[in-house]
């Protein structure tokens, strides 16, 4: 195997850690450090970084997993996280294609808008597919703290998923790094 | 061409990943949370519930200690030694007053007053609520306890919700209160039946379905109606009436409940074996 795929399965390794401890975190300590009765989507914010900075590709991947995992421990049908946030996944990928720098906010606004997007298509397609209790005015007051907690946490989890997403191949200086696997 | 391709294989992916989204979406919506879904569910609890525990003990001192070192502030020695020892001295008498309200609530949970020869197993509440869209617990006994899907679950001051999600050491309860939970009921004075619902984002539940000639009074207890296929057996303490909005124009009342069990301080519960033909125990 070559330094490229070496580093890929590095990558990839990181990653199912993080996910690990996304769906941990999700289950065992959010549920406790609740704000206004609402738990963030530690999985939705570590989607958004994962696409950020790996792109569109790795993001919907990512996101897929993530949703997959949170799904086996909710009582909303399995699948339902997974399909908005392989679609957030890649959303925010295409959007990072179009950002050249970005400021420190920046990550923590992505992740609000985000947040703010999938909460509600989350909500949309749980109503299409029989979960008719997510439809309400407490749904968008949800959504909404939820989407503040999420981009609340995004500038710690941005640098984590960053670290499991270096490129340590020894390159010329000039070159970036960060884009695919 | 390269990026072309690249994009045509992540656009294949995407629309992969949907396509098996969705697929999982009708496969558990179409087996009502048992079946092959609810078997990888099963698992998946299973297997991680001994990590969940493990971090869950982890946080809980280092979150409790961090709140006790941000508060303190620069003593002197022999104020600090008073200052421990006086910490201590509490921290034993509340160590005493847990262990009784601990003793009280199992004593409760033990002795149940209603749903007499009914077979029930004692559970410890494990784990609260991931979602935000959702209203559940989990507890520490599952199918090989004798636990199974749609069983009532009580404390000691009544019903609390019924399983949902069954693992073999854990199972998941949805509460009352939960948005999507309906449970039959009979308010105690009047004898008249309706429908208790959970509502998102709130603990009060809305009663439906009531006849438009009852008089429902304030603090008017309601029980389980337990008619026939109901999900709970008969008499169980739901809650009680805490307001009635008649309009003067209208025969309807929007009527809501408070449940008689403080869902955010339940800490020990009875599961009772019971599948809606009698007893499983």
């Amino acid at each position: 195997m070559d330094w490229n795929g070496v580093g890929r399965v590095i990558r990839i390794i990181r990653l199912a850690l993080i996910l690990v401890a996304v769906v941990l975190l999700q289950t065992a300590v959010f549920p406790h450090a609740r704000i206004f009765g609402v738990a963030p989507e530690i999985g939705l914010v570590a989607t958004v970084a994962v696409a950020f900075i790996a792109g569109p590709g790795a993001g919907s991947v990512f996101g897929f997993a993530a949703g997959f995992s949170l799904d086996l421990f909710l009582q909303t049908p399995l699948g339902l996280s997974s399909f908005v946030w392989t679609i957030v996944g890649y959303a925010v990928g295409v959007l990072q294609g179009a950002v050249l720098r970005s400021a420190w906010w920046f990550a923590s606004a992505l992740t609000f808008v985000a947040g703010l997007v999938g909460g509600t298509l989350f909500v949309l397609l749980g109503a299409i597919v029989g979960q008719g209790q997510l439809w309400g005015w407490s749904s968008v007051r949800t959504v909404l703290i939820a989407a503040c907690y999420d981009a609340l946490l995004a500038p710690l989890v941005f640098p984590v998923v960053r670290f499991a997403l270096r490129d340590e191949r020894p390159r010329p200086a000039s070159l970036s790094s960060g884009q695919g696997w | 061409m390269v990026a072309y391709r690249k994009g045509g294989r992540r656009r294949v992916v995407l629309i992969l990943l949907l396509v098996t989204s969705l697929a999982l979406i009708t496969l558990d919506s179409r087996g009502g949370g048992g079946g092959l879904v609810g078997s990888i569910r099963g698992i998946s609890r299973d297997a991680l519930s001994p990590a969940q525990n493990a971090v869950e003990d982890i946080t809980k001192p280092v979150s409790e200690w961090w709140s006790g070192t941000t508060s303190a502030g620069r003593i002197e020695r022999e104020n600090k030694r008073l200052k421990r020892e006086l910490g201590v001295a509490r921290g034993g008498l509340a160590a005493g007053r847990a262990a009784r309200r601990e003793n009280r609530l199992l004593r409760e949970n033990q002795s149940l007053t209603f749903a007499p020869g009914i077979p029930s197993v004692a559970a410890e509440v494990i784990a609260a609520s991931p979602g935000n869209f959702e209203d559940t617990i989990a507890i520490n006994r599952g199918t090989k306890d004798g636990v199974a899907i749609g069983m009532p679950v009580v404390s000691g001051k009544g019903v609390i919700g019924r399983i949902s999600g069954v693992a073999s050491s854990r199972s998941t309860i949805q509460l009352i209160t939960d948005p999507d939970s309906g449970i039959g009921v009979r308010f105690s004075i009047t004898n008249t039946f309706a429908v208790a619902q959970g509502r998102s984002g709130s603990n009060l539940m809305r009663v439906d379905f009531v006849a438009p000639d009852t008089t429902v009074k304030k603090g008017e207890l309601i029980v389980t109606s337990g008619l026939q296929n109901a999900a709970y057996p008969s008499g169980l303490p739901v809650g009680k009436v805490a307001s009635i909005n008649r309009l003067a124009a209208s025969l309807d009342q929007t009527i809501y409940a408070v449940p008689l069990v403080d869902m955010r301080q339940i800490e020990f519960v009875r599961v009772l074996l019971w599948t809606g033909t009698g007893s499983a125990g």
